[in-house]
């Protein structure tokens, strides 16, 4: 039973309940100056119990603390995902899971990865690459549970819209509090090297993907679609195509070497550095004003060769149904631009 | 009422009040109905409190803007429109019963005899074109090279030039006609020309760089080195002898091409049920891939 799971929030719910029914009752339960730790001791347990099923409601939505280690902060953020090794009936995808030894960020951190159906159809193929950012606070669960990814990826493939690809669900960050924006934060956390150099690493060493650069792509929202764009601009080398669903011009955070206002800005980097050669998907609702200003900024920002494609809903917000909404045009568009899996 | 703005909230921290106040009001009854009353406030307090953070919250940081976005969203992909091309037809009256084989036709498109060719392109479908008939393929333009092998992804575009070619023909005409005959992508490409026609190649590359992808530069006699591409663009020289100089340059450059691939999915306005489209969700502009907007 983990924090994020549904028995957990309805626990929490009735734990909230039972509090305040026992704080009603046990107004004038006991004697005389009994009375006050009584009621003092009952109305605490209220607001920790209402507090609490708050808190695992929220976790429920952005699956930041996916398991109790993790939250008690005694085991990483190691997720509770479990991935079926076993599944991956006919024309299903499968998620696996391993723990990425960052050599060059020194951080290490689970990661879980999609492999298509034709991984096991094709044995001596090699696969395209994408790499999936998820937002902040959140956590790669985010993807497999809320976006339902698996679903959305098998049922692209199937139709023809999308080419077998490995999706990376890599961790971002070692603390699930710590909001690192994929940077090299200074003096701290190397979200970006281990997301550029150490999550590769660790997929080419581990499975049959391609790894030259026009088979990489990137793929995040809120926080993760800066992420995407942000490392595609920073790393045209590595990979080829970005799509951002939801995303921002800026980090929003101080990166410690006012990097965040310079060359981990993108609209600065559009405006004050050499365009790549790459190309760039920006999603995001018209009624997400945040998002929606960044995507502006950026898309007049972008000249050649750096080639950018807008798509805007009029609905939606700033939350999962918009992002899953999201999911299968986004794909879609990075495997149009991402070769082709080779034997 | 929105959803966002400050009528609803002043309207929840009002109940909140009034729930506030109503319990203390409740909270002397002494009949049996205090056990009722009581966890009743309690509870009811504790749920505005939460609702007022979570409406103001909500409100701040734009998570649901409207009353719409809370409903369950209609998460099915629909799949894009798929344009034919023009010569579909043709190309199935040319394979006959084996609409599975690749096709080969001689294509004369408007314009073409303006491209400095000794002969109208040929052009050949990978199999499976006519099966497929969603799917669009990536191209690969072949210049003065023997023969004329079809590739397994592409559509293949064979040009046999007489006289200095212009950038122009391959960045922008003969992309342009295809793209209304046949089913093919707008971008990712692939460029098979001599070695010697390199600084031509820039020029393409340069007018629209998103168009090809691969370069592959034939070089028949000595290796020359490397010619330097704009970034972004995966360029060899293929040093092949006569006769399989073709096979070898599509088989590195089929390497680096995207997969054929259906029409993308689009992406859809905002509704609750699958087919019902609320009034105020007209569909998001989505614009089409190739040149950035500026």
């Amino acid at each position: 039973m983990a924090p994020d799971s549904r028995a957990v929030e309805l626990l929490a719910v009735a734990a909230a309940t039972v509090a305040a029914v026992l704080f009603a009752l046990t107004w004038d339960a006991a004697p005389g100056r009994r009375r006050i730790p009584v009621r003092v001791a009952a109305f605490a347990l209220c607001l920790v119990t209402a507090a609490a099923a708050a808190g695992i409601w929220v976790n429920r939505q952005v699956e930041t603390y996916t398991s109790w280690p993790a939250l008690f902060g005694t085991g990483g953020s190691t997720g509770s995902y479990a991935p079926d090794d076993n599944a991956g009936g006919a024309g299903q995808g499968r998620i696996v899971a391993l723990t990425v030894h960052g050599k060059a960020s020194g951080l290490v951190l689970p990661m879980y990865v999609y492999l298509p159906a034709a991984y096991a159809a094709e044995p001596a193929a090699r696969f395209p690459v994408v790499e999936a950012l998820h937002g902040y606070p959140g956590s790669p669960v985010s993807w497999l549970h809320r976006l339902a990814v698996a679903r959305h990826l098998n049922g692209e493939i199937g139709a023809g819209r999308m080419a077998p690809t490995v999706v990376l669900f890599p961790y971002q960050t070692p603390n699930p509090l710590l909001d690192t924006e994929c940077t090299d934060l200074a003096g701290g956390v190397r979200a970006e090297t281990f997301l550029t150099v150490d999550v590769p690493a660790a997929a080419a060493a581990h499975f049959r993907i391609r790894t030259d650069r026009g088979a990489w792509g990137l793929i995040g929202y809120s926080a993760g679609g800066f992420c995407a764009t942000n490392l595609l601009l920073r790393h045209p080398t590595r990979y080829a195509a970005a799509a951002s669903l939801s995303g921002y011009a800026d980090p929003g955070i101080a990166v410690g070497d006012g990097s965040e206002h310079t060359t981990n800005n993108d609209a600065w980097r559009l405006e004050h550095l050499p365009i790549p050669a790459a190309a760039l998907y920006l999603a995001c609702a018209r009624t997400d004003r945040s998002a929606f200003r960044g995507t502006r900024t950026l898309a007049r920002l972008a000249r050649p060769p750096l080639s950018v494609t807008t798509a805007y809903t009029s609905g939606g917000g700033h939350n999962d149904q918009t992002w899953q909404a999201m999911e299968a045009p986004a794909f879609d568009w990075l495997s149009g631009w991402l070769d082709r899996a080779t034997t | 009422m929105s959803l966002t703005g400050v009528p609803l909230l002043v309207l929840a921290a009002g109940a909140l009040l009034g729930a506030v106040v109503g319990t203390g009001y409740g909270w002397r009854r002494t009949g049996r109905e205090r056990f009722l009353i009581r966890p009743a406030g309690v509870l009811l307090t504790e749920t505005l409190v939460l609702l007022v953070a979570g409406l103001a919250v909500n409100a701040a940081e734009g998570f649901y803007p409207s009353w719409a976005a809370l409903a369950p969203h209609h998460d099915q992909a629909t799949a894009g429109p798929t344009v034919p091309g023009r010569l579909d037809p043709l190309l199935r009256q040319q394979a006959g019963a084996d609409d599975g084989a690749a096709v080969t036709i001689t294509w004369q498109p408007d314009g073409w005899r303006q491209w400095h060719l000794a002969a109208p392109p040929v052009v050949v479908v990978p199999a499976g074109y006519l099966r497929h008939p969603g799917w669009r393929y990536p191209a690969m333009v072949i210049e003065d090279q023997a023969g004329q092998p079809a590739d397994e992804h592409a559509v293949l575009v064979y040009l046999r030039t007489a006289g200095a070619q212009d950038a122009g023909t391959l960045a922008t005409r003969l992309p342009e006609a295809l793209a209304g005959d046949l089913r093919v992508t707008a971008h990712s490409w692939a460029l098979v020309t001599p070695a010697a026609q390199a600084a031509l190649d820039r020029a393409v590359l340069r007018a629209d760089p998103a168009r090809y992808r691969a370069v592959a530069l034939l070089a028949a006699g000595r290796r020359p080195a490397r010619p330097e591409m704009p970034m972004g663009t995966d360029a060899s020289v293929i040093h092949a002898a006569p006769g399989t100089a073709t096979w070898a340059a599509l088989r590195w450059a089929d390497q680096r091409i995207p997969a054929p691939l259906a029409a993308p999915a689009v992406l859809n306005p905002y509704q609750k049920t699958p087919g019902r489209r609320p009034g105020a969700a007209p569909t998001g502009g989505g614009h089409g891939t190739g040149q950035p907007r500026r």
